[in-house]
């Protein structure tokens, strides 16, 4: 195994944790459906897939560790660094910046002082710009962590981060 | 069987048959990279697109199968299938894709180890544009990547053709390797902490169509044109498996599997390939050695052979029950052959014996635990077999002379017993030894003979499976290291007693008369590959 | 003007759409109990095979026909072989987001549409695959499966007929790629999403080599108005190269972008004058990609076309996920098209040759005609990549990508070439319009 943080070695060690691995294995005809969804619950739970996460899920799975690998990088919703607490992320496909995403983008650079895929020197926030989030009646779309924010203005997106301040 | 034309050439194809073997078995060149005949088909690097006839656009030949049309629906009336592989289609796809491969690879041929021997090179040659069209920064990826202990990856080189990811996946089934990343930024990696560290792992740097994985021990020795190679067989077990060897100057500097279907497929283990290695560690001998007072002198070839005759000469004949020989399961059969006929002539009375060695399991793949490559061509000739650990200090019990040839009885012997194989072996009247290189038993010997390395000599080998394979010398021995059946020639002579001379040849004659299943062979018959005899019960 | 249609919409809008018991109030799952009851799998096959149902995900294939592919159990055979259907629900191209409607608004709909078509094909039960960024979706889908299965639609012997139906729901994690079916098929083996060579065909080697069939979202909705209605009814909606309701999905430069249902083959003049309330800022169209944004773009002067196959055939494009993206004047075409190219690229699997290396080359290409430094040859050179990565590719996201780079340097062409006769883009000093 490799050298796992002390938080992260104790999760991958407490039976409730193990128990949702199980149950997601156990969800599908076979165990190997379970895989994104075990990253899913890592990523939420870590905010990234840590190594140790990957050994442990190729064990309970049957797969190599270098496979599991290969699906993390694969996926962008799985990263191999922690994220900031707060995920923001900005639709910058065709329809959002015909809606404006580009002066969202711009606003978020200039507010957090980071480029997409840098996050805040104090693990807060990390902006990323994500490809079409399939709502492009109501563009431009900006998404923190799960929740979906329509049409947004730079002045929502002020309050919204207000709100998580 | 279905009826298709490729080109201008009718061909009957088995139903299902890939256009590309077709093709490749038929004389027509279809070019391929991530295509490997061991492995999966893949379909990703698009090199092979052919033109069917009636497909709306390019197929790729590794993938599209041969298939039968109803008799009403024939094209031209007869054929099941027409295939062009010359058309302008064609042409223009294969130069697109050359394109692309091209686009962000860093053209470091200069200073890359697989130039010469590199599939892009050659491609873009007979395919491909002549200039370049990206005016851009290309994509930058890691580089000289410590990929295992014997392998170095450069991704930049890489176009990601996953021949190495199918090899671990599919034939060491050790899955080491994976494509990580995505778009244009794939890369070929390994788990953190999990090296490509199997027993097979530089096979990746064979199969590897361009520079991106290489051999560490081979990068930068020499560019591949200036090599001189030889068809040889393995000795480090008895799979044998059928290998180049490949020299520069003096030194042999990489093994390399060749294509074997009955014996290694397309493999070899990383540790029969790092005999190359090893060779460069030892010292081999240069000199027949005659042990005095003040220890050994060199002698040369015309001057050691009467002295060798004249102090074996006591032990011949009727008073040879008091000699033991000691072959090995490394000599190829001609000179087993010619131990077999110094015995005969010389010392009849003697006992010989070939001990087995063994080491670890067979594995699934091509490793076997004999660790002897013609342990069976030993058996073939009616050798006596010593099991393999066991003591080595009887044999020369209530003996006064031995011979002992390219094995060191101390590496062979249990901690246990080395004690007593000292005192058994400084106990005899007279001790020869034959090597490569003066080994612990060679330093105890009264004659030490200089014996060519396997490299440097050609002879049979027969291995577990009872196939025989010829090796072929790749370097010239120095004029006084010698096959042990070159030195058994002058022995005899000089004992008086007319031998076949030092060539290989007539040694080759002398292995036909005594295995009746090469009786009517000739040394072309095992070529390339080696035949398959008949189990044989001597 | 055609009316909207409330078919596949008739729900949405209303209190607690997502409850079972809101879809069975105005008779959810009676076309179910009715194919189960009174229907042969065969009957049910064939109503939707003469209802020409065609599918909604991009390639217009019939559905009915795709799942006669499956195989069925031979004569005197007393199991069905086993086999799967999937739901693709991983709605990602640009464009497109009428599934994201149906999925937050209507599950049961959807499920339904599952159900009778695994009765249809006798199947063992489906993968439901949403794209992992609608975590309220799959919650919403998990959800409706959950009462579902509660109800006795799902699981042993669904109501008494002795079928016997599952339903999982699987996330995607950021990959669009994973909307190709046999990439989906692989994801949801657990591995990254490259597709898979073909053939074999998704019938023959599905999920884990089992035969499969995949339809998208929209398709599934669409099966119970078929068994409710029946196959006249359905063809009575629709033009012959598109029967039946559709989910116009319009975004961009119109006043009300939005979902509309109207029927296959409608005007897209229609759609996007009437039912979109015209261009916004009330300025002149300058292009519209039909169907998502792998379909060939159009120009201003060639709307006058219907939203069916036959229809966009007619001006060279597609009907796709009919997802209309409106570009109004004030739009410079390279940089709409720099936009759709690093969206491909980026989202290549770079697996094969030609989408890897050549999406991202697209992308170089087009960021230095849009940015400076560009040069008139690039044009042809845009093309001419483009034609390099057609047809070449194990998937369609070669051509998805090539398709839009040859149309928009086609169709726009003097833009381009003004690009690199300026040597920067001509329409910098135009502020484009947006919505904020």
């Amino acid at each position: 195994m490799s050298e796992a943080k002390p938080d992260v070695q104790a999760k991958l060690q407490d039976p409730e944790f193990l128990e949702k691995i199980e149950a997601l294995k156990a969800a599908y005809p076979q165990p190997r459906t379970a895989l994104l969804m075990c990253l899913h619950l890592c990523q939420s739970e870590f905010r990234h897939v840590p190594e140790a996460c990957q050994e442990l899920l190729a064990e309970k799975l049957g797969m190599t560790p270098a496979h599991v690998r290969g699906v993390v990088t694969f996926y962008e919703m799985f990263t191999e660094e922690p994220t900031g607490k707060y995920l923001l992320q900005v639709c910058k496909t065709l329809p959002c910046l015909l809606a404006g995403s580009e002066k969202i983008l711009e606003h978020l650079e200039r507010r957090l002082g980071i480029k997409p895929g840098e996050t805040t020197p104090d693990g807060r926030f990390t902006l990323v710009a994500v490809e079409c989030l399939a709502c492009c009646d109501s563009g431009p779309a900006f998404m923190v962590n799960e929740t979906l924010h329509r049409r947004v203005s730079t002045d929502d997106v002020d309050r919204i981060l207000h709100e998580l301040e | 069987m279905p009826l298709i034309r490729i080109d201008d050439k009718e061909i009957e194809a088995p139903l299902g048959e890939t256009i590309l073997r077709t093709a490749l078995k038929h004389g027509i060149y279809i070019p391929y990279y991530c295509w490997h005949p061991a492995l999966s088909i893949a379909g990703q690097c698009r090199m092979c697109l052919v033109e069917v006839q009636g497909a709306p656009k390019p197929l790729t030949a590794c993938s599209t199968t041969v298939t039968a049309l109803p008799p009403d629906k024939k094209i031209d009336g007869k054929y099941d299938m027409v295939v062009r592989t010359q058309s302008e289609l064609v042409k223009r796809a294969q130069k697109g894709i050359l394109e692309f491969l091209l686009l962000n690879h860093p053209l470091d041929c200069p200073i890359c180890d697989q130039a010469g021997e590199c599939q892009l090179q050659a491609y873009s040659y007979t395919f491909g544009h002549p200039a370049s069209r990206m005016e851009f920064e290309k994509v930058h990826a890691p580089k000289r990547v410590d990929i295992g202990p014997h392998v170095v990856y450069d991704a930049e080189r890489c176009i990601k053709c996953t021949r190495c990811i199918r090899f671990c996946e599919e034939i060491t089934k050790t899955g080491e390797l994976t494509l990580a990343e995505r778009g244009v930024h794939t890369v070929v990696d390994t788990f953190p902490g999990r090296k490509l560290d199997n027993p097979y792992s530089v096979c990746t740097a064979d199969i590897c169509p361009v520079g991106a994985l290489t051999s560490k021990e081979f990068r930068f020795k020499e560019r591949v044109w200036f090599l001189t190679s030889a068809n040889s067989v393995c000795p480090e077990c008895a799979r044998g498996c059928s290998v180049r060897m490949d020299a520069y100057k003096n030194e042999v500097l990489r093994l390399v599997p060749r294509e074997n279907p009955q014996v290694n497929a397309f493999w070899m283990c990383d540790y029969g390939r790092l005999l190359s290695e090893r060779l460069k560690e030892r010292k081999p001998a240069a000199r027949p050695l005659v042990r005095g007072k003040a220890g050994f002198s060199a002698f040369t070839t015309e001057t050691f052979a009467p002295l060798l005759a004249e102090a074996l000469a006591p032990f011949a004949g009727k008073a040879s029950s008091a000699v033991v020989l000691v072959l090995s399961a490394r000599m190829p059969l001609e000179e087993m052959a010619a131990a077999l006929e110094l015995k005969d002539r010389l010392f009849p009375e003697a006992r010989l014996v070939v001990p087995a060695v063994e080491e670890g399991e067979d594995d699934a793949l091509l490793i076997r635990k004999d660790r002897r490559p013609n342990l069976k061509g030993a058996s073939l000739l009616g050798l006596k077999i010593l099991p393999p650990g066991a003591p080595l200090a009887p044999l020369f019990a209530g003996k006064k002379a031995a011979l002992v040839l390219r094995e060191d009885l101390f590496a062979l012997a249990a901690a246990g017993e080395r004690e007593a194989l000292k005192k058994a072996l400084e106990g005899l009247e007279c001790l020869v030894a034959g090597d490569y290189e003066v080994t612990p038993t060679g330093a105890l010997s009264r004659f030490f003979l200089p014996l060519a390395g396997w490299h440097e000599m050609e002879g049979l080998t027969v291995n577990f499976q009872g196939v025989v394979q010829k090796t072929a010398r790749v370097l010239v021995p120095p004029k006084h290291r010698r096959p042990f059946y070159d030195w058994v020639s002058r022995w005899l002579e000089a004992a008086g007693a007319e031998g076949p001379g030092p060539q290989f040849a007539p040694w080759f004659q002398r292995v036909k008369e005594r295995i009746p299943a090469l009786a009517d062979k000739a040394v072309r018959d095992f070529l390339p590959a080696g035949i398959r005899i008949e189990e044989v019960t001597p | 003007m055609a009316e909207p249609l409330k078919l596949l919409t008739r729900n949405v809008g209303k209190p607690n759409s997502t409850h079972i018991d809101t879809y069975m109030a105005s008779g959810g799952y009676e076309p179910l109990m009715k194919a189960l009851h009174k229907m042969t799998p065969e009957q049910v096959l064939n109503e939707v095979k003469a209802a020409n149902l065609k599918g909604r995900g991009g390639a217009a294939f019939p559905a009915g026909l795709k799942w006669s592919f499956l195989p069925r159990k031979k004569e005197g055979e007393k199991k069905e072989p086993l086999k799967y259907l999937v739901c693709n629900a991983d709605e990602s191209e640009p464009g497109t987001f009428k599934d994201r409607l149906l999925i937050e608004n209507d599950p049961h709909a959807i499920l339904e549409g599952i159900l009778i078509a695994g009765w249809a094909t006798q199947a063992a039960g489906c993968f439901f695959y949403i794209r992992g960024e609608m975590p309220q979706g799959a919650r919403i889908f998990q959800r409706a499966v959950d009462q579902a299965y509660a109800k006795g639609f799902l699981g042993k012997n669904i109501l008494g007929s002795g079928f016997d139906f599952d339903v999982w729901v699987a996330r995607g994690a950021g990959a669009y790629i994973c909307g190709e079916e046999t990439a989906l098929m692989e994801s949801l083996e657990g591995k990254r999403g490259q597709p898979r060579l073909k053939p074999p065909f998704p019938a023959g080697y599905g999920v884990y080599g089992v035969p499969s069939n995949i339809n998208n979202v929209e398709t599934y909705a669409n099966v119970p108005l078929i068994i409710q209605n029946g196959a006249a009814w359905y063809t009575s909606i629709g033009t012959p190269s598109m029967p039946g309701p559709r989910l116009y999905g319009v975004s961009g430069h119109v006043k009300r972008p939005g979902i509309y249902e109207l029927p296959g083959g409608v005007s897209l003049r229609e759609i996007l004058y009437e039912h979109a309330g015209g261009i916004l800022g009330d300025r002149p169209l300058k292009a519209v990609i039909p169907g998502g944004s792998s379909t060939p773009v159009l120009r201003a002067d060639q709307i006058d076309v219907a939203m069916d196959p036959d229809g966009l055939k007619t001006v060279g494009s597609m009907i796709g996920s009919a997802g209309v993206i409106v570009m109004n004047d004030t739009v410079c075409m390279v940089k709409a098209l720099l936009n759709l190219l690093e969206f491909y690229a980026r989202e290549s699997c770079g697996q094969c040759t030609p989408c890897r290396e050549g999406t991202h080359w697209l992308e170089l290409i087009l960021r230095r005609l849009e940015e400076g430094g560009g040069k008139e040859a690039d044009v042809d050179l845009i093309v001419e990549v483009s034609e390099n990565i057609m047809g070449r590719t194990i998937c369609p996201l070669g051509d998805a990508a090539a398709m839009p780079a040859i149309s928009f340097a086609k169709q726009f062409r003097e833009e381009f070439l003004a690009h690199a006769k300026l040597g920067r883009c001509p329409m910098g000093h135009v502020p484009m319009t947006t919505v904020v």
